[in-house]
């Protein structure tokens, strides 16, 4: 069964989470738990100390809060929070230089907010074919990826030979790719006409 | 790229490639298989894209939500008021010391006694109320009233093991290297970084887990058991009995109101609220008349006193409260 896709979804997912525009603490809850993992690996690219990369999308956060009364919630907020994560780091990396010779890496600072929005996207699409892969399978492929568990050890602990670890690996990434085919290409579309 | 013949022969070394399950020749001859190849090296390029994305998802997934947002809450100035400082308990021991997160006194002052053995283990107990332990690791452990908790005191160990009777909420600090450990009851469940609750008190018929963030692996401590494992939203569910593992696809909204104080019902029989409810109080309130337990009532609290429940619940079903022998009895006309 062909799952259809509208590019709209995109769009109007994360409006779920402040229904009415306002955000009280229930809803600043919601935003938080539901964002803070990718924006805290966001941060890390531009700050890889794990303690400054989490100040950073902190101080976010308690702006967000501390803003919301006046703050226009029309647009994206999801986009809000990974532009100004965005900003914050490269203003703590701008700083940083003034108060140290110390040379900090310049490459990961152009990294782009909308490919990381989109990125983000496929991510809660990846995850979405994980959960729907077979129980064996879906068993399998966590342990190793998620667990960190070799090929070897997952047919020890599941009694299964090497073998069938691999079958199942292999069967796992090609459901994966059929259930992400279709949203890979879109993807790529949208980038490819928004760069021309 | 449609030759789904192609695929099954070599999406399976792809696939170890990926995983770093292949020796340095193999790899080799791997690199050179795609650089030839265009059609292997397209497909080689689309599994990567999507190992990229698993990767950074499992990434993401070593975050403890629920201790992030203790941290940035106590940053954070909600409503002007703070919350209470309690009366936070420092407990020095080796591995535990208290944590700086609100105590829950419910009947009274929270107990624990701490009592040192001979062997590699120590245990915590808690009598009444709630208490929060962290551990030096930075994991979190709530403990419920009557619970209690062993834990090995050998830091240089390969696993952090800990044995419980009672129940508890865990959120632990993600370390690969030293995976977490609850054996409760016949269960024995395992973790890497994550958060969960385990009841599994010793009158129970079953051990229940369920997962808040994170991916938990449980078992039956006898080893002929099958191992589950666990998602968000997930409980498992071993039965005393027979052995029994199953999977519980839609958790209880309640299950660690315990610890939040927060309770959720939706439509819910009263029978089914006066049991949460006596759960988190450990109040002991009864309904004498069977036909008032199917009354149902939609309503949510948040950090109320067990007075302010009761009375939110008799007004709504027009009950009568009267105290008893240390019970609570509700009696009623029933529901219309």
């Amino acid at each position: 069964m062909e799952e259809t896709f509208s590019i709209f979804t995109l769009m109007t997912r994360e409006k779920e989470l402040h229904t009415a525009g306002k955000i009280d603490k229930t809803s600043f809850e919601a935003l938080f738990r539901k964002f803070f993992p990718a924006l805290m690996a966001f941060s890390r690219k531009f700050l890889p100390d794990e303690d400054d990369a989490r100040e950073v999308v902190h101080s976010v956060f308690i702006n967000l809060w501390e803003r919301r009364d006046t703050l226009d919630t029309s647009g994206s907020l999801k986009s809000y929070l990974f532009t100004s994560v965005h900003n914050r780091c490269l203003n703590t990396i701008r700083d940083r230089k003034k108060f140290s010779d110390a040379e900090v890496p310049e490459s990961e600072s152009d990294i782009d907010v909308q490919a990381q929005l989109e990125s983000m996207e496929l991510e809660e699409k990846i995850g979405e074919a994980i959960a729907s892969l077979p129980e064996k399978c879906r068993e399998i492929f966590e342990m190793n990826r998620f667990q960190g568990l070799k090929y070897a050890e997952i047919a020890e602990k599941l009694g299964l030979s090497v073998k069938t670890v691999e079958n199942q690996m292999s069967k796992a990434l090609k459901i994966m790719r059929e259930k992400l085919a279709h949203y890979l290409t879109i993807v790529i579309w949208i980038l490819w006409n928004g760069l021309n | 790229m449609k030759n789904e013949a192609l695929h099954s022969q070599f999406g399976a070394k792809i696939a170890s490639y990926l995983a770093g399950e292949m020796n340095p020749g193999e790899r080799v001859s791997f690199e050179q298989e795609i650089a030839a190849d265009a059609e292997k090296g397209e497909l080689f390029s689309e599994y990567s894209k999507i190992w990229k994305g698993v990767d950074q998802l499992a990434e993401q997934s070593g975050y403890n939500v629920d201790e992030e947002w203790g941290i940035l809450s106590e940053k954070m100035d909600f409503s002007g008021k703070r919350g209470l400082p309690g009366n936070t308990r420092k407990l020095r021991a080796f591995v535990f010391r208290a944590a700086a997160v609100l105590l829950i006194g419910i009947a009274g002052v929270a107990g624990w006694v701490v009592v040192r053995n001979m062997n590699a283990y120590e245990a915590l107990a808690v009598e009444e109320g709630s208490e929060t332990f962290e551990l030096s690791d930075g994991s979190v452990i709530t403990m419920n009233a009557g619970t209690t908790l062993k834990y090995d005191t050998r830091e240089n160990s390969g696993e952090r093991r800990v044995i419980l009777s009672g129940e508890a909420f865990f959120e632990i600090a993600r370390d690969t290297a030293r995976p977490f450990v609850v054996e409760a009851g016949s269960a024995v469940i395992e973790v890497l970084g994550t958060s969960f609750n385990v009841n599994a008190y010793r009158e129970n018929e079953t051990v229940e887990v369920t997962v808040h963030s994170g991916l938990v692996s449980m078992a039956a401590r006898s080893k002929t058991g099958k191992q589950i494992l666990l998602n968000p939203g997930n409980a498992g569910v071993l039965y005393k009995t027979g052995k029994q593992l199953d999977i519980v696809s839609t958790a209880d909204p309640n299950d660690i109101a315990w610890k939040t104080r927060e309770m959720v019902f939706s439509g819910t029989p009263l029978g089914e609220v006066i049991s949460v409810v006596n759960h988190v109080y450990r109040s002991n309130i009864v309904i004498p008349d069977p036909s008032l337990m199917n009354c149902t009532i939609t309503v949510s609290f948040r950090d109320q006193e067990l007075g302010a429940v009761l009375e939110v619940i008799t007004s709504t079903l027009d009950l009568s409260l009267s105290r008893e022998e240390g019970q609570l009895i509700l009696t009623g006309e029933g529901c219309k």
